[in-house]
């Protein structure tokens, strides 16, 4: 499967150097914000990243969704290794996100974690689904009933991300409302506003090319197992 | 403390977690290719040994 292995490389390549870049304009070019109403002004930087890292996660999530719904409908293969996909994805924007977060709660409210917000709480359940979802998969038996047991909670999982999305608007408590929604109201600086949407782009390609990987491994070991079963049906026989 | 530190910190993570994502899928990618390349050129009876 070459093409699709170039395309993946490619698209991730394209993306880390657009990701790169969103990190060297944030630290370099993006003006500070106004130090009289942020604790830690220097610390919104991580943002440029974190918001972008929670956007791929709930794409990541879309996708296990799709999948999920897939496998249940026709049981079909693509459905499966969307799940998979989605799941693999899910963890690890979603371990940036919970990573990130913290840290840029400690510097700017002075805690890491505020257990009674609902948008931190929702999306650290939803991480820990993504996290079960990769552990179970690799080491249980593959077949029809772990799928069937592992879509159910990829669909449980999906169900959170509308109540994650949406906490800050139905019930915010500390965490930031959804920044490029608010901007026009807030007066987002337009050069921030910039590096957020190359951050957005990038991860976006970068998140292609990395769905564009998975599903030329998952392919490439389908095939893998299927010429071993092929030989060993033929050293049976 | 203006938080520059605690940025810092959090994109060495970040870039971390990420490339070792990365680089782990590239290994696993090349390594799959290779032995698929292995298991076409020496055919069958190579391969059940």
């Amino acid at each position: 499967m070459p093409d699709t292995r170039t395309l993946g490389l490619t698209l991730t390549s394209c993306g880390l150097v657009g990701v790169i870049a969103t990190a060297y304009l944030g630290f370099s070019w993006a003006p500070l914000v106004d130090p009289e109403a942020w604790n830690a002004p220097e610390a919104y930087r991580i943002l440029f990243w974190h918001v972008p890292f929670a956007w791929a996660s709930f794409l990541a999530f879309c996708l296990l969704f799709i999948g999920a719904v897939s496998w249940y409908r026709k049981r079909t293969e693509w459905g499966w290794r969307l799940v998979v996909t989605g799941s693999e994805l899910g963890l690890l924007f979603g371990l940036g996100v919970v990573i990130s977060g913290p840290i840029w709660g400690s510097a700017e409210w002075g805690v890491p974690w505020d257990w009674g917000d609902l948008r931190l709480n929702t999306y650290g359940l939803l991480t820990a689904v993504a996290l079960f979802l990769v552990l179970s998969r690799r080491t249980q038996p593959d077949g029809d009933d772990t799928r069937d047991t592992l879509a159910a909670v990829g669909l449980f999982g999906f169900a959170l991300v509308p109540i994650t999305a949406l906490a800050t608007t139905w019930y915010q408590n500390r965490h930031p409302g959804i920044v490029l929604v608010e901007s026009e109201d807030t007066g987002l600086d337009p050069q921030i506003r910039m590096v957020l949407m190359l951050g957005f782009v990038s991860f976006l390609v970068l998140f292609v090319g990395l769905v564009t990987l998975s599903g030329t491994i998952q392919a490439l070991e389908e095939e893998l197992e299927g010429r071993q079963r092929m030989l060993d049906e033929g050293a049976i026989a | 403390m203006t938080g520059m530190v605690e940025a810092v910190v959090a994109y060495t993570l970040l870039s971390s977690l990420l490339a070792t994502y990365v680089v782990r899928q590239i290994v696993l990618l090349n390594g799959l290719t290779s032995k698929l390349g292995e298991s076409s050129s020496r055919g069958p009876e190579a391969d059940s040994d």
